[in-house]
């Protein structure tokens, strides 16, 4: 299972990966394997503003439905839409061709509660 | 996401080591840990649809119902007149309740005159054995041999040569519906030309010993191991129902669209009456298929709507990976139940538009029909 060390996580199988105040956001490799072949992609509009934790977008397997939380508040400043119509690029390369959005993080204290790879990784193990 | 906890009372099949061993990812059904996948869902469905598959369905509960009066048994138990079978040959059928609703959908087999062969689902094994129980006659005798035996079903286009083949049999080894008992490597097993898939196929049980056995030499012909996963979507695109689903207690046989395995003027059965009677009156639900417009998917549950009222639910839905969209099931006040109508699916607060179409010939689409 990967588990990039640059990226921060939370404890609900998504990353981030922070480049001043903004976080581009993805879900781990553990949860697209987790889901299955995903089939189904729905994203939020660019300029929504988000709370953390809000639901912005639900991701569908073959058997499950899965809804996208938010780990971060902020605006969202781009979506992959693409990634909309080649959802398997979402088990393929979680980390990198499949990031799901970018946030402009309004709460940069939030930043702090995410976790670093070695605690995420615990986390998988328990 | 929850990892399921596996609850260490549930039953493994004889198969069990072989799922482990091709790791499998296995999920509690039915009481039973089953496989849901293995090399992906995707993968299995279309191998399925394409060559062929093999599931491990030894969970489904398989019973003998044996005795001189064994026939006219069955004749009463069950919804579709068994005295149109010979011997060697099997039927769909239904378990009604008294109140002429759906006990379980099951298969039956008239091996010989005094011996039956029923395969009723998992889900349902523990009701329907003591609904057969408490009406049997002293005549007759009921023998589960679920857990001394272990069934297989393997389907697919190329399902019944390869099977033809393994078995040194002539192609077609069976007819539809056909069951023959077969001797191979010393072993007793029963076959029969049937399966839940859309596809050709057959569906064997064996001895439980000798299912490893079997399920490897099966396996090294070249056929995909499919997981419950594959097993739902193919049954969801073909229109087949499901207990649970589009089947229950209290849902009447027109209503599933499974009238023709409800045969009136058979005589007296269990149900008959209660059926009868609701004949008189018109249908309120009915069933019929729907596919996706767009890229969403319909799940159990959703509501359906039309002329700005909620007519009705979705009763299974998924992504079909033969049709590239996504395919369901519904059950919608009777008026709405015709193909070729445009009618709302409402997912997570928004409608989306999906067409009705007949359950049987969703599938057909793919095959260019």
């Amino acid at each position: 299972m990967s588990i990039p060390e640059n990226l921060k996580y939370t404890n609900s199988h998504e990353w981030l990966q922070i480049d001043g105040d903004v976080a581009t956001i993805g879900i781990t490799d553990h949860a697209q394997a987790e889901l299955g072949d995903i089939v189904y992609l729905e994203l939020p509009e660019a300029g929504r503003v988000l709370q953390k934790e809000e639901v912005f977008g639900t991701v569908e397997s073959v058997k499950a439905v899965s809804e996208l939380y938010s780990p971060v508040s902020g605006e969202v400043i781009e979506t992959n839409a693409p990634l909309c119509d080649a959802t398997e690029t979402i088990n393929k390369d979680p980390y990198n061709t499949a990031w799901l959005l970018k946030v402009r993080v309004s709460k940069t204290d939030e930043l702090d509660g995410l976790l670093d790879s070695k605690t995420y990784s615990k986390l998988l193990e328990e | 996401m929850d990892i399921t906890e596996i609850n260490e009372s549930l039953l493994r099949t004889p198969l069990y080591s072989v799922h482990t061993d091709l790791k499998a990812r296995i999920t509690p059904f039915a009481g039973w840990e089953m496989p849901l996948q293995y090399s992906g869902i995707l993968n299995e469905v279309t191998g399925v649809r394409e060559h062929s598959g093999l599931f491990d369905v030894s969970h489904m509960c398989r019973v003998r119902i044996l005795g001189s009066d064994a026939g006219d048994f069955i004749q009463y138990l069950t919804s579709n007149d068994s005295h149109r079978l010979t011997n060697g040959t099997g039927q769909y059928s239904l378990l009604l309740n008294d109140q002429g609703g759906i006990k379980d959908d099951i298969l039956q087999f008239r091996i010989s005159e005094e011996e039956y062969f029923l395969i009723l689902n998992a889900g349902n094994a523990r009701k329907d054995l003591d609904w057969i129980l408490s009406h049997k006659p002293a005549s007759v005798s009921l023998e589960d041999i679920t857990r001394e035996t272990a069934m297989i079903a393997w389907q697919g286009p190329d399902a019944l040569k390869q099977c033809a083949s393994l078995f040194k049999l002539y192609y077609p080894p069976l007819e539809r519906y056909q069951i023959k008992k077969l001797s191979y490597k010393n072993q007793n097993l029963l076959v029969s030309r049937t399966g839940y898939t859309g596809e050709d196929g057959c569906e064997i049980t064996a001895p439980a010993d000798f299912a490893l056995i079997l399920w490897r030499e099966i396996m090294e012909l070249g056929v995909t191991p499919c997981g419950l996963g594959a097993r739902d979507i193919l049954r969801i695109e073909a229109g087949f129902p499901l207990y649970g689903h589009e089947i229950e207690e209290d849902v009447f046989p027109r209503e599933a669209g499974l009238a023709w395995a409800v045969i009136i003027d058979k005589g007296k059965f269990i149900g008959s009456d209660a059926i009868i009677e609701n004949n008189r009156e018109k249908a309120e639900k009915r069933s019929i298929g729907i596919l996706a417009t767009d890229k969403t998917i319909p799940r159990q549950g959703y509501p359906i709507i039309a002329d700005e009222h909620e007519v009705g639910f979705v009763t299974s839905g998924t992504y079909s990976p033969t049709l590239k969209c996504g395919v369901g099931c519904v059950r919608v006040n009777a008026p709405y139940a015709k193909a070729g109508r445009t009618v709302f699916v409402e997912i997570r607060g928004k409608l989306y538009p999906v067409s009705t179409i007949e359950k049987h010939k969703m599938l057909s689409l793919s095959k260019g029909d």
